[in-house]
């Protein structure tokens, strides 16, 4: 009856939250709108409308990510994952580069999701596997790189050697189980804490299902703030650095089979675009760059850029963002060298 | 519970949410991105006010003193690396910006950081040239798609053009030439990419940067730095309104 009784009210509170919000902005805003606005010379309203665009193109991607997260933490158990994952390493880790066709999360989204996820027991190698091959390997980016370029090489060069390089780099981490060497302890916090983590899961069994969704939105919004400071940043660096290297400069080195691949690179970290609408952006330079550096765009960029490397710092080891940084670049590289020089595609 | 920073993450989230807003209900979300993602904003909304009063339903509960198990559990959760006062105001910078600093799109400033294109960005799939000439007269990215498609800048000798764009002046420029311009976005203005078309005429110096303009003409084989381009020679310059849309989408 209490119960009831607040819900209600909450309820009741809730449409009079949005009422009232909806009357002042139609009506607040339009006076708000007329008060002398900041005038801003050329140079830093450019920077402006470039860092609040990027910001604006991401943050519905992120906010995405979070509500996953939270969700993830409320509704997942360490048993449930536990049940989930082969024990073959093989399996596991290429289980974990696919996992993004379950978790359709981008670049911004990935790291909350595998935060949660590495709380409720996940592997060390296979969440190195689904953080970098989950922003490809989802269902939105499979179709709109597929809008892009048809069921063209490229479309299929980014997929295979995304989960190629995805699946490499987490056998890698194979190496080192302990999963406290790889991220930073506060990621696990709960889990170290013993306890805490444990009680929950008995408590979640007599929640109601709109508690635990609450409970799960709280989350979401802590999440959000924790990572959204990283995007902020990573959104500031990579307006200053495309304001401080013209995209000229970058583009005038593309014919080289070598240096083009070099160059689309560095610009897939500069821009950090999502990797959602990334494949529209690489057909720019079809026609100017070489079908390796394009493919190596394709496939280092939602990996690795300047916002997911602040993300990444916000959850592993600096040593570990490190190799998340230069083992896919490498790879990169590395595929785009041959594809121009052996395969000439 | 630390009351002030749940206090702040519901304004800044509100905040936040009241940004997208805005830049969707006055239009201006189309000086940031490309509208096939407008969509997504519409989401960031409805997730940012739901996350914001979760917030403050956090707060209510709070101040009821209902702090059960659970609650104390969240408290392990959800502040493990406490948030720092710092953290909050980075989180602020969007809001500020977005709120406050009027929304402007891209202009001939930064054509320059940039450099001018002279051919298009393309995009398979979408509405091609030829549907979209059906609708009304090629617009300046239609025209740079047939540049490239037919590399001989003599083969649009005489043909008719009508573009609206900002006018744009680049140092290898004539005194008696200026760029009719616009951008092209494919995703969001950080990969805005400038395009434009060469005019030629007498007027030039009494056309201002960034000034919008709407010009009808004739292409004529001419050159801009050593490379031979179609150059407009306009019948009429008129100053036009800044488009809805101010980006063009490839």
């Amino acid at each position: 009856m209490e119960m009831t009784r607040k819900r209600l009210l909450s309820f009741v509170l809730l449409v009079l939250v949005i009422l009232l919000g909806t009357f002042l902005l139609d009506n607040l805003l339009p006076v708000l709108g007329m008060t002398p606005a900041i005038n801003l010379p050329d140079m830093a309203q450019n920077y402006v409308t470039t860092f609040v665009g990027l910001f604006i193109e991401a943050a519905p991607f992120l906010l995405l990510g979070s509500i996953v997260a939270g969700l993830i933490s409320v509704f997942v158990t360490p048993d449930d994952m536990a049940r989930v994952i082969p024990r073959n390493k093989y399996i596991a880790t290429a289980m974990g580069a696919l996992l993004g066709m379950i978790f359709p999360v981008c670049e911004c989204g990935v790291v909350p999701v595998v935060r949660r996820l590495y709380q409720k027991g996940l592997p060390t190698s296979v969440g190195i596997a689904f953080i970098l091959g989950a922003p490809v390997l989802n269902p939105v980016v499979i179709a709109s790189t597929y809008a892009a370029f048809g069921l063209s090489t490229i479309f299929w060069a980014r997929i295979g050697f995304t989960f190629v390089i995805a699946m490499g780099i987490g056998l890698v981490f194979t190496a080192q189980p302990d999963l406290l060497k790889v991220v930073r302890p506060a990621t696990l916090a709960p889990i170290i804490g013993g306890s805490t983590d444990l009680i929950p899961i008995e408590s979640i069994k007599i929640e109601s299902f709109s508690t635990r969704l609450q409970r799960s939105f709280g989350i979401a919004a802590d999440e959000f703030f924790d990572m959204g400071r990283y995007l902020v940043v990573g959104s500031l660096i990579a307006t200053t650095m495309q304001s401080l290297i013209p995209q000229q400069v970058l583009i005038s080195i593309g014919t080289s089979p070598i240096t083009s691949v070099i160059a689309l690179c560095a610009l897939a970290f500069v821009l950090s675009v999502c990797s959602t609408v990334d494949a529209f952006i690489a057909l720019y330079f079809v026609r100017t760059f070489t079908s390796g550096s394009i493919i190596a765009f394709l496939v280092f960029g939602p990996m690795v850029d300047i916002k997911s490397i602040l993300m990444f710092l916000g959850v592993f080891h600096r040593k570990t963002v490190a190799y998340l940084f230069v083992l896919p670049l490498l790879a990169a590289i590395l595929i785009g060298l041959v594809i121009n020089l052996n395969l000439g595609w | 519970m630390n009351r002030p920073e749940t206090i702040l993450k519901a304004l800044i989230l509100s905040g936040l949410g009241l940004m997208f807003y805005t830049k969707i209900s006055d239009g201006t979300l189309a000086f940031y991105i490309n509208q096939r993602f407008a969509w997504l904003s519409f989401i960031a909304v409805l997730i940012l006010s739901a996350l914001a009063l979760t917030m403050v339903y956090r707060l209510i509960e709070g101040r009821q003193g209902r702090r059960g198990n659970e609650e104390e559990h969240d408290h392990a959760h959800d502040h493990h690396h406490g948030i720092s006062w710092g953290a909050l105001a980075i989180m602020a910078i969007p809001m500020l910006l977005g709120l406050f600093v009027p929304a402007r799109p891209l202009g001939a400033s930064a054509v320059n950081s940039r450099g001018i294109g002279l051919s298009a960005p393309q995009r398979a799939g979408s509405v091609t040239t030829a549907q979209r000439a059906a609708t009304g007269p090629k617009n300046i990215l239609d025209w740079l798609n047939e540049f490239t498609k037919n590399p001989d800048p003599a083969s649009f000798n005489g043909q008719v053009v009508d573009v609206i764009g900002f006018v744009y002046r680049d140092p290898r420029n004539g005194a008696d030439q200026i760029w009719v311009s616009r951008f092209a976005i494919s995703c969001c203005v950080a990969d805005a990419s400038a395009l434009g078309l060469l005019v030629q005429t007498s007027a030039a110096s009494t056309l201002t940067n960034d000034s919008w303009i709407h010009v009808t003409g004739k292409f004529k084989a001419g050159q801009f730095a050593g490379e031979g381009v179609p150059v407009i020679i306009p019948d009429k310059i008129e100053p036009a309104q800044q488009p809805e849309n101010p980006y063009l989408y490839p």
